[in-house]
């Protein structure tokens, strides 16, 4: 389906600390969540870093966490993990990191300003 | 009420992880096929399973069954579901007479807190025009037969309702748990694109 000639062996899920899983692997709660999975393990499989160092920085925003009240979802740590260290390896910067979430966050409030003032999708059942 | 934009606002969290995914392939990092692959793999883990225990309690209990088609959101709220953004859920029954089947024509609107995460070929553009142009020809390449006097009904998603199907009961289920029926409940069937047999 992607392509690829072979396919890359998953990482380790155990050694991530506090990862939501079943007998089958990581599960999630919305889908979100499976996007900033995928993202960091597919990251990952392309070599741009040790699956230890990911661990390793996941490991730190759960510790940070753990002294905190309240304490944030899961995924929202992992996420902030994901920032630092695409920002620590140089793939991401977080300045850039930022303008596009102002930028997306803009774009948003324009679409919705739009559409409070405009048309509406004529939906529902068509019947074939 | 808010706006009747298709698409329902990102929260804050959604767009971080947007804002990611989009500078990184801004700058090739990530190969968005093989991501998507990856959260193909994944979807089942968000939870059709809802929607199978939904379907397994309409088929054992008809008074379930009326409030799931009257009210779908409150009757799948009974069993501590329901869509976080607040969409209405609408389900409609797939029967001997009625074949349903669901799309999102605009984007990829999908009921995902009870059927999980919609697969790839839910969100392509050939499926979303094609189903409703041609949906008995899609529904044969899912390996579909549906009699000739049979109805075909197409359901758009919107940002406000999502639908999700009623398969119909496997002939010979008769005397089987809920739970060993929920386990026959498969998401395509949800989806319409497929029967389900015991």
């Amino acid at each position: 389906m992607s392509g690829q000639a072979n396919c890359p062996v998953l990482p380790n899920l155990a050694a991530v600390p506090g990862l939501p899983r079943d007998e089958e692997g990581a599960v999630f709660a919305a889908p979100w969540e499976a996007k900033a999975f995928a993202l960091v393990v597919h990251l990952h499989q392309q070599g741009r870093f040790e699956w230890q160092e990911w661990v390793d920085a996941l490991s730190g925003e759960v510790a940070a966490d753990a002294a905190r009240e309240p304490h944030q979802p899961y995924y929202e740590l992992w996420l902030s993990a994901a920032e630092k260290l695409m920002s620590r390896k140089g793939l991401v910067p977080a300045a850039r990191l930022a303008s596009e979430r102002e930028a997306l966050r803009a774009a948003q409030a324009a679409h919705a300003e739009h559409h409070d003032h405009g048309h509406h999708h004529d939906h529902g059942d068509h019947h074939h | 009420m808010a706006s009747s934009a298709h698409t329902r606002p990102l929260s804050d969290v959604e767009i971080r992880v947007k804002a990611l995914e989009s500078l990184l392939l801004e700058k090739g990092l990530i190969d968005q096929a093989a991501v998507d692959a990856l959260i193909d793999t994944y979807e089942h883990k968000v939870g059709p399973r809802n929607g199978a225990r939904v379907v397994a309690r309409a088929w054992v209990d008809p008074a379930y069954k009326q409030r799931l088609l009257t009210d779908g959101t409150t009757a799948i709220a009974e069993l501590g579901y329901s869509g976080i953004q607040g969409e209405d859920m609408v389900v409609v029954e797939n029967t001997p007479e009625v074949h349903n089947v669901l799309v999102c024509t605009l984007c990829s609107c999908y009921p995902w807190p009870t059927l999980g995460l919609p697969p790839v070929w839910y969100k392509s553009a050939p499926y979303r025009s094609r189903v409703v142009s041609d949906p008995r020809g899609v529904l044969r390449e899912f390996g579909t037969e549906l009699a000739p006097e049979t109805e075909v009904r197409v359901w758009d998603s919107t940002s406000e309702v999502r639908f999700m199907v009623l398969p119909e009961r496997p002939a010979g289920t008769e005397g089987m748990s809920e739970e060993a029926l929920a386990a026959l409940v498969t998401r395509d069937a949800m989806i319409g694109v497929t029967k389900l047999k015991a």
